[in-house]
């Protein structure tokens, strides 16, 4: 009985400790939801949280809906995770990282160094290795400012923008820290990123177009126009309309077709000393919109599936060609070709970008129209006319 | 020291002589006004005369006159035989031919003719013979049988049991009509209360050594004071320490009828309506009688439903408050600002601000049951107020907390057995406290301790947590089904 007691009330001392984990109230956290990595004037690294400002639940609503729900706050410094620490000097609350939902770095900075600014987030228990990454043309800290466009916030408005550009339009990859530190660890050393720029003319951030990146640094880009057919080609596109100019001879018009499911799969081959591949897309789509084309009747239909091949093909070989130019493998070729032939892979392991540069890349596509609407012509629309 | 007189007295046995009894009875109710004592007799000369006793405020006046016919009929036989009445005669009117058209009983001691006279009965005494004879004259109003309020059921009988025993078990019987259906008497010398207590199982359905151990238990029941059925659980349980009721209660006839067709034990007593069933195992408690008469898939959502509410009301404030001062980053984002908007400007820890609503919580709750239903109405619109849009406004407490107070106690009101509801209760809050000073790791020590507790926990000998305590899965369905009444009794045989 007195041994019980005395381990009740032990237990409840216990319980009296403090322990070493983070007990914290929510109003003691400052809650960072994007951050910005730009080059410092001063300082190797200048970084910018966004941190929410929670909006207090009293006073009158009108001052309530004046402020803003977030605050940035900037800092110079030598390391990432220097200045990060220092941001409870000015906020007051300490910083929580675990729901980051963008990084965003500069363009400038990304051109100089990569993989040592991301280490930081490598290694941090609390932000998340699914937080996406994405280069910022011009200052990354001014994509943070201003007014959110409908998200409460600017860092949910720009995440938003990446994962419904990527996942419905089709324009961008949403390259996360675990698929980059995937990528640049792979045998291919290279990674995609999605890029966000300005509009100069409508004051608007658009998300489009992919950065190439080896460990190092970023090394190009791709376009938006071509962005879609780099996401065919690695198999990352999910849903989008691709583009079918008329030709010369109707004014720069165009069709679109809709992709309701695309896939493809990369063959690397090893012939004695040289490799090559081969990629075969398959594209299941839709008419979308019909401009100079029309279709009465399924040889129509065959035709058309045809243009759209030879067209799809062609935007495909000039991303094979950019990707080759700038040395990226981004498709994963080496990679595949290493778990392949694994002991062969060490002779082109060392001169694995060259080896892709030069080599030749079979494309293959295929594309089924699933829905030309053949068989509801209604007036505005060249199908089934006469 | 009254006690004790009274034991001396009742110990004697009945005299020949009814003036001598009535003496002994008037001394043993001392101060009882309302025992009535008359002498009434019958016949031309007045010769064939007794003495009844009853108690006025019990027994029918009616039945007291019915002995004048008894009396009359003895004295034509005694005209008609011209035998005198002698003790032989009268004992072998009694015994084999009866001469009132109701149930009697003869009684040899002064302790059984007392106890008789405080149940109700009519008792008389005879010249010349030395027992008295009682038959019931009980008249006191009791209810009628209505659906019980506690028990509400959308779809079955609506028939509760009353106040009065025979009438439940009658109810029962009408149920059950077959011999294995056993109703057994508990013998109640030494109590003051007095009531009768019956236990009920069906003969080859429940199980040998469950029947063994309750009847070893059982037996205390004679040495104590009984106002309620309920009270009983107390001498059956098996540990007096857990918060988990291991007996359950109904007040419904149906109810109590499939709990003997699974297999359980039931225990009634006069006066209360309450009936016991025993063992219960914790599966049970989530279960409700409409279980058996809805189809199927219904059934099955409605208890995950239960199961839901159940983990609910045990823990979601502690839950919330492991989530939000200890582990932040498990809350998705969007939701996250959403609450860190609700808390902004609370001026407590999220602990105290539980604390502080889960006890608004239950002060409600308890002023509700115990003020009149007139009042009670007005309870619950101050406290709406209170622990609704006042507390939010004033800053005591978040719209957040709010939902998450009252979502645990609607989840505690809908567990259909209130005593295990009231075990939720007493657990959510040594889990809050768990909860804050570790987080999510207390949580986690609190779980384990409970499921070694349940793990460990019987009625009457069996797994508290069966099927899962003991790891049956095929048994599983009992969590989700009702149970299939053709297999019950299997684990007897």
């Amino acid at each position: 009985m007195k041994a019980k007691a005395c381990l009740i009330a032990w237990v409840c001392a216990a319980l009296m400790l403090t322990g070493c984990w983070s007990k914290m109230e929510l109003t003691e956290r400052a809650f960072v939801l994007a951050l910005a990595v730009d080059k410092g004037k001063k300082e190797p690294l200048e970084v910018t949280a966004q941190i929410y400002r929670p909006a207090s639940q009293f006073g009158a609503p009108s001052v309530r809906a004046e402020t803003t729900s977030f605050v940035n706050v900037t800092l110079e410094g030598a390391s990432v995770s220097s200045i990060i620490r220092k941001n409870k000097t000015i906020t007051g609350r300490h910083s929580q990282f675990s729901h980051i939902q963008i990084i965003l770095i500069s363009e400038e900075l990304v051109k100089e160094r990569l993989s040592d600014i991301l280490d930081f987030f490598f290694r941090d228990p609390e932000v998340r290795l699914g937080t996406s990454v994405m280069i910022a043309r011009g200052n990354a800290r001014d994509y943070l400012t201003g007014e959110a466009m409908i998200e409460n916030t600017l860092g949910s408005q720009v995440f938003k923008q990446l994962n419904f550009s990527a996942s419905l339009a089709g324009r961008a990859v949403n390259t996360t820290i675990l698929d980059l530190a995937f990528q640049l660890k792979s045998e291919s050393q290279s990674a995609m990123l999605p890029l966000i720029k300005r509009e100069r003319k409508f004051q608007q951030s658009v998300v489009e177009g992919i950065a190439l990146a080896v460990p190092e640094k970023m090394v190009g880009k791709i376009p938006a126009n071509k962005t879609p057919y780099l996401l065919l080609l690695a198999n990352k596109y999910n849903y989008g309309l691709l583009d079918i100019p008329c030709g010369p001879e109707a004014r720069g018009l165009g069709e679109t077709v809709e992709v309701l499911k695309a896939y493809s799969k990369v063959t690397p081959m090893l012939k004695g000393d040289s490799a090559s591949a081969r990629i075969d897309v398959y594209i299941e789509g839709s008419a979308g919109e019909l401009v100079c084309t029309s279709i009465r009747n399924p040889e129509d239909e065959a035709r058309y599936a045809k243009k759209m091949t030879q067209h799809f093909k062609d935007e495909m070989e000039s991303v094979l060609d950019l990707l080759q130019k700038h040395k990226t493998d981004v498709l994963g070729i080496g990679h595949k070709l290493y778990l392949r032939h694994p002991s062969r892979w060490q002779k082109f392991k060392k001169d694995w970008p060259e080896t892709f540069a030069r080599m030749p890349i079979e494309v293959n596509v295929k594309v089924h129209i699933v829905n030309s609407k053949m068989m509801s012509p209604s007036p505005f629309s060249k199908i089934g006319e006469e | 020291m009254n006690n004790e007189t009274t034991q001396t007295t009742t110990n004697l046995p009945i005299s020949a002589n009814p003036e001598e009894n009535i003496n002994r009875l008037k001394d043993i109710f001392k101060q009882c006004a309302d025992i009535a004592y008359e002498r009434i007799a019958a016949g031309p000369d007045m010769c064939c005369s007794a003495w009844i006793v009853y108690c006025e405020s019990l027994a029918d006046q009616q039945s007291a006159s019915d002995i004048l016919s008894v009396l009359q009929k003895m004295e034509m036989r005694r005209r008609g035989n011209g035998d005198p009445l002698t003790t032989q005669v009268i004992r072998e009117w009694f015994d084999f031919q009866g001469i009132i058209d109701r149930s009697y009983f003869i009684h040899d001691t002064m302790e059984s003719a007392v106890r008789m006279v405080l149940q109700g009965h009519v008792v008389f005494f005879m010249e010349q013979w030395d027992h008295a004879v009682s038959f019931d004259g009980l008249k006191l109003e009791t209810r009628g049988v209505e659906e019980p309020s506690a028990e509400r059921a959308s779809i079955g009988p609506r028939e509760g049991t009353v106040e009065n025993l025979s009438l439940n078990i009658g109810m029962l019987r009408m149920r059950l009509q077959t011999p294995d259906f056993k109703i057994v008497k508990i013998p109640n010398t030494g109590r003051r209360t007095g009531k009768e207590v019956v236990y009920g199982y069906l003969d080859g359905v429940v199980p040998p050594a469950v029947l063994q151990e309750f009847e070893r238990r059982i037996v205390k029941v004679k040495d104590h004071e009984l106002v309620d059925t309920t009270m009983i659980e107390k001498l059956i349980q098996d540990s007096t320490w857990s918060p988990f009721p291991q007996c359950r209660y109904t007040e419904r006839t149906d109810a109590a009828t499939l709990a003997l067709l699974e297999g359980k034990i039931i225990v009634m007593s006069q006066g209360s309506g309450v009936v016991l069933i025993c063992p219960s195992v914790l599966v049970e408690f989530l279960q409700s009688i409409e279980d058996y008469y809805h189809r199927r898939a219904f059934t099955f959502l409605i208890r995950l439903l239960r199961i839901a509410a159940f983990l609910i009301s045990l823990f979601l404030p502690s839950i919330y408050v492991a989530l939000t001062t200890f582990h932040s980053e498990l809350i998705p984002t969007v939701l996250l600002l959403a609450i860190t908007n609700t808390r902004e400007g609370i001026p407590f820890p999220a602990v105290v601000e539980v604390i502080i609503m889960e006890y608004f919580f239950e002060l409600l709750r308890e002023a509700g049951i115990r003020l009149p239903q007139a009042v009670g109405s007005a309870v619950s619109i101050v406290g709406a107020l209170i622990i609704g849009q006042a507390a939010i406004d004033s800053g005591i407490a978040s719209p957040m907390m709010i939902v998450v107070v009252s979502l645990t106690g609607i989840a505690s009101f809908s567990i259909p057995q209130y005593n295990f509801a009231i075990a939720m209760r007493l657990l959510k809050v040594l889990f809050i406290l768990l909860s804050a000073s570790l987080g999510g790791f207390g949580i986690m020590i609190g779980i384990l301790l409970l499921l070694m507790h349940l793990c460990a926990l019987r009625s009457l000998g069996q797994p508290y947590f069966d099927p899962i305590g003991p790891f049956r899965p095929r048994q599983f369905s009992l969590i989700v089904e009702s149970a299939d009444l053709r297999k019950s009794g299997q684990d007897a045989v």
